[in-house]
């Protein structure tokens, strides 16, 4: 068994309304698992019902082999990281890292020591005396770390806590964050919206769409080989193309646009001779100026100038658009012209067509 | 830059409004004649020193000063669970408390009175003391539970989680997390709410009886058969006291953010 389990677990709020339902979830020790995924998802649900703030309707919650669904959020020794921080206003960073320890009457001399390690950890020392209202928002969400690390929780628990800072703090703290939890090995659970918080960080990343895991892999192969169209699409792909199914072979596909054959890579869930939506990657279709192999043709609708590159908007018929950004040396196209875009085989995959 | 004297205009007005009837009672509380005339002929200090010595005023005004005090304590005993429950929690018939919490509000003092009038004085349960300490509560109750509520709203719900996180339970967390961080709003609650029962006429008029009456009660029988500057003496006095709790809980908990 998992260090962390969740089996079939169903969690509903107050009106009725199930946020997740038949919940699977399984986390190894030592892991940093991000949950990612759209508001409205369930990611930050499922962390609750893991902290014990939500209750449990159904279904089985297990850490280290215990069964926690009847266990209080204040008996079941995990550390929690808010997005707001949630310091104690009136008690100074000591005090506040000290809280968790106090609760557990760790006695004092011990608890100096552990406390001071965890403000040391996150990069604190000689801050012990400030009270939250006088530190930045990066320096309130380490000690928000802090305080969450010192008790030595089993599983800690993050709720987006980057996303009230600002954009270069926030690449800072991402590594920061890494590094506490490499240092210390601890069994991490992350809520984040942001794919490439999720990439950066992560061991696993789970990608949650409407209280379910779309997919559950490696950071690469969330990136490079979503298994849903969902994924694709939250990760940074578009649809370029749309076709029929007519081979497949050895993870590979071809595609019959009416206009060419594509050859692109083939995701689980198409079969020969289905409607399938071809994705592919914005910053990976280049334009050419002759058909080759492999390549759509499109009219420009726009060239827009912007310094050391320009940017085309090119309309690939469907009612697909594409941007591509090409050097001002490469802008060969006006408006108007047509031009041909190259897929990459290996960089572009089909989905089966959702029907609308 | 052209000045708006159209606006300075309306501000002199308004603060004429504000101001002028202090001013008046203030300066005719210091009239040497027998009855209260603005502006006075003489200066005297007279109408303090008889207000502070007529036992009449002194009783009422440590029965107003009980009242206030107590009612007050008491509904923030009851109020402030109700108020945390509303705030933190959803459950059937919570607008309906919220809405009777706005009844005393909405509804007619002088109704409230004569329902209290009726249930307790014509029943003869209680002294007349603990009528009006009852009568006082009911309509303070109210004031409590909003202003709390308002504080509580401010204070963020993830503060507490994260002290029941780390092995507070729910009870303890709110008073060692909760209850330090809304002290500010519990002593402006308090203030708003010893004002209103220090100041309230229609409830103590149904429920004051023979010997045991309220200072507002007092001052407003005394005015029906004397007009002089003694009035104007005692409200003096009341709002310097009302002026130096506001002063001192403002030096004391900064009170301009509370208000």
């Amino acid at each position: 068994m998992a260090f962390l389990e969740m089996k079939n677990i169903a969690v509903m709020y107050q009106k009725g309304q199930r946020i997740l339902e038949n919940f699977n979830l399984q986390v190894e020790k030592g892991t940093f698992l991000s949950l990612l995924g759209p508001s409205g998802c369930g990611k930050t649900t499922t962390l609750r019902t893991i902290a014990g703030f939500l209750a449990i309707q159904e279904g089985e919650l297990f850490i280290n082999g215990k069964l926690y669904n009847k266990v209080p959020t204040h008996k079941r020794n995990l550390g929690v990281v808010f997005q707001n921080y949630a310091l104690f206003p009136h008690l100074s960073v000591f005090d506040n890292v000290a809280f968790g320890l106090k609760m557990r009457k760790v006695e004092p001399s011990e608890r100096k020591k552990r406390v001071m390690k965890a403000i040391e950890i996150v990069g604190l020392k000689g801050f012990e005396e400030r009270l939250p209202s006088r530190l930045s928002g990066g320096q309130q969400q380490r000690v928000g770390i802090a305080r969450a690390v010192v008790i030595e929780p089993d599983v800690l628990l993050m709720d987006e806590p980057l996303s009230n800072l600002d954009a270069n703090l926030r690449l800072e703290m991402r590594a920061e964050i890494r590094r506490i939890q490499k240092e210390i090995g601890i069994t991490t659970i992350y809520v984040t919206h942001d794919q490439s918080e999720a990439i950066a960080m992560s061991d696993k990343v789970a990608l949650l769409n409407s209280g379910r895991i779309e997919q559950l892999g490696t950071p690469q192969e969330i990136y490079y080989s979503p298994e849903t169209s969902f994924v694709a699409r939250f990760m940074g792909f578009q649809e370029i193309a749309n076709g029929t199914v007519s081979e497949i072979t050895g993870g590979k596909c071809f595609v019959n646009t009416g206009e060419v054959s594509l050859e692109v890579r083939s995701s689980s869930e198409i079969s020969r001779g289905c409607k399938a939506v071809v994705f592919g990657r914005q910053k990976n279709l280049n334009l050419l100026k002759e058909r080759s192999d492999n390549s759509l043709k499109g009219l420009v609708k726009a060239k827009i100038f912007q310094g050391d590159s320009v940017l085309y908007i090119v309309e690939l018929g469907d009612q697909i658009q594409i941007n591509s950004e090409v050097s001002v040396e490469q802008a060969l196209w006006n408006e108007g012209d047509t031009v041909f875009i190259a897929i990459d085989r290996n960089l572009s995959i089909a989905f089966k067509r959702e029907e609308r | 830059m052209r000045k708006n004297w159209w606006l300075s205009v309306i501000l002199i007005l308004v603060m004429i409004f504000l101001i002028g009837p202090f001013l008046i009672i203030f300066i005719s509380a210091f009239g040497n004649e027998a009855s209260l005339r603005f502006p006075p002929r003489g200066f005297t200090l007279d109408w303090f020193k008889k207000v502070l010595t007529m036992p009449m005023f002194l009783d009422s005004l440590k029965l107003s000063l009980r009242l206030g005090v107590f009612s007050s304590l008491i509904a923030m005993l009851l109020g402030l669970p109700v108020a945390y429950v509303i705030s933190r929690y959803d459950f059937r018939g919570k607008r309906f408390i919220e809405l009777t919490t706005t009844f005393p509000v909405i509804i007619p003092q002088m109704v409230a009175g004569l329902a209290l009038l009726r249930t307790f004085v014509m029943l003869n349960l209680f002294s007349i003391e603990i009528t009006l300490l009852i009568g006082h509560t009911a309509i303070v109750l109210p004031y409590v539970i909003r202003n709390v509520i308002s504080t509580l709203v401010n204070f963020p719900p993830s503060i507490e989680e994260a002290a029941v996180s780390l092995g507070a339970s729910r009870v303890r967390s709110f008073f060692i997390v909760v209850l330090p961080n809304i002290t500010t709003g519990l002593i402006s609650a308090f203030i708003l709410t010893f004002i209103t029962s220090f100041n309230n006429v229609p409830i103590s008029l149904f429920l004051t009886g023979p010997g045991v009456s309220t200072l507002p009660i007092v001052m407003m029988t005394y005015m029906e058969y004397y007009f002089n500057p003694s009035i104007a003496a005692l409200a003096t006095i009341l709002i310097a006291m009302t002026v130096g709790i506001v002063a001192i809980s403002q030096k004391l908990l900064g009170f301009s953010r509370m208000m």
